[in-house]
């Protein structure tokens, strides 16, 4: 769930570009074809880059979205509500860009989530012959402590799948990939280690 | 320092501790699916409690790790070692072998079985520096065992 991985390839290739535009000449015909030739692909590639990161945002929101309104239901909370406590709750760096600006979720809220979520995961499935699918799926405690599961399927064609998705699942030769959301590996923690 | 941190690098040691606690939330994940099939088929009175019993205690709150630890108390009971070891595939893929033993109570003619099941590790997710360690430290092979770490783990944790 994070940023395209070509998205900061696009953006050194562009920024190395447009240094090098700069460096150029404006009194000879031909430095100046290249510098116009320079300034254009430095415009496209931040179209590319911005329309990237674009269809990435929109797939992690259309999966914050759906996993909110499962939790608003099992945790009797309001969907808006779960939506923010959520992104809080994941340290998902780009969830939390997308509620950037909204009320920060309230302690309450919180501490509800940490006293009966205990798992939450996204798993792309594209079986041979069938339609791709995204579960996702939230584990919790339910208020008289026992332990519940809700999962939400989405059916979407192969060529829709996420591109870091569909190249998992080529590299490992598998149907399925998931994400755990929740606990997620944290590299901060990682980095924090000596 | 995190007790995690403190807990792994006493068990496994080394620049490891990084990749091993880069990959722990993951790893309890594992550890408790490649549990579940067998509990459910052979001991569904522990169903419930191996869901619970890999959670981690430093983000849950008070009522909820109480439940954790009598969680994985009542399934040490049966659970007699659990180990992870990393593994480096033909395909130069890496993977995380589980192993389990557990006591077999319903079958006097078998009393241990072993479980072992393969995840492949998300290797292009981990950070650069943390891969870059567990290439030159030789990970392939490397173990942790899970069972001394959760025990530490939640007799340590507040």
């Amino acid at each position: 769930m994070t940023e395209s991985p070509l998205s900061p390839l696009i953006k050194t290739a562009r920024d190395y570009l447009a240094a090098a535009g700069t460096q150029l000449r404006h009194d000879q015909p031909v430095q100046q074809a290249v510098g116009y030739g320079v300034r254009l692909l430095t415009q496209v590639l931040d179209e590319v880059r911005t329309e990237l990161d674009g269809y990435e945002l929109a797939e992690l929101t259309a999966v914050y979205d759906t996993l909110a309104i499962q939790l608003a239901e099992a945790l009797d909370l309001d969907a808006a509500a779960a939506f923010l406590a959520l992104a809080e709750f994941c340290g998902d760096q780009n969830a939390i860009r997308l509620v950037h600006g909204q009320p920060a979720p309230t302690p309450g809220q919180l501490r509800l989530l940490r006293s009966r979520l205990l798992w939450i995961t996204v798993t792309y499935e594209a079986p041979t012959g069938e339609p791709s699918k995204r579960v996702t799926e939230i584990s919790y405690v339910n208020a008289s402590g026992a332990l519940r599961s809700a999962a939400a399927t989405v059916e979407f064609g192969y060529e829709d799948l996420p591109d870091r998705v569909r190249r998992r699942m080529i590299a490992t030769g598998q149907e399925a990939v998931r994400y755990q959301l929740y606990p997620a590996s944290n590299p901060a923690v990682a980095a924090g280690r000596a | 320092m995190a007790p995690l941190v403190l807990i792994l690098a006493s068990l496994i040691g080394g620049a490891l501790v990084a990749v091993a606690v880069y990959f722990w939330p993951q790893i309890m994940t594992w550890a408790r699916e490649h549990l579940l099939p067998w509990i459910d088929r052979n001991i569904p009175e522990l169903a419930q409690a191996v869901r619970l019993a890999f959670q981690d205690l430093d983000k849950v709150a008070v009522e909820l790790r109480r439940a954790v630890r009598s969680a994985w108390r009542r399934l040490r009971a049966v659970l007699l070692s659990e180990t992870a070891t990393f593994v480096k595939l033909v395909s130069g893929e890496w993977a995380v072998r589980i192993t389990s033993y557990l006591r077999n109570v319903e079958q006097a003619d078998k009393p241990v079985v072993k479980v072992v099941t393969e995840q492949h590790l998300n290797w292009e997710d981990l950070p650069a520096d943390i891969r870059a360690e567990a290439m030159s430290n030789g990970l392939h092979g490397k173990s942790i065992d899970i069972l001394k770490a959760r025990d530490r783990l939640l007799t340590e944790t507040a």
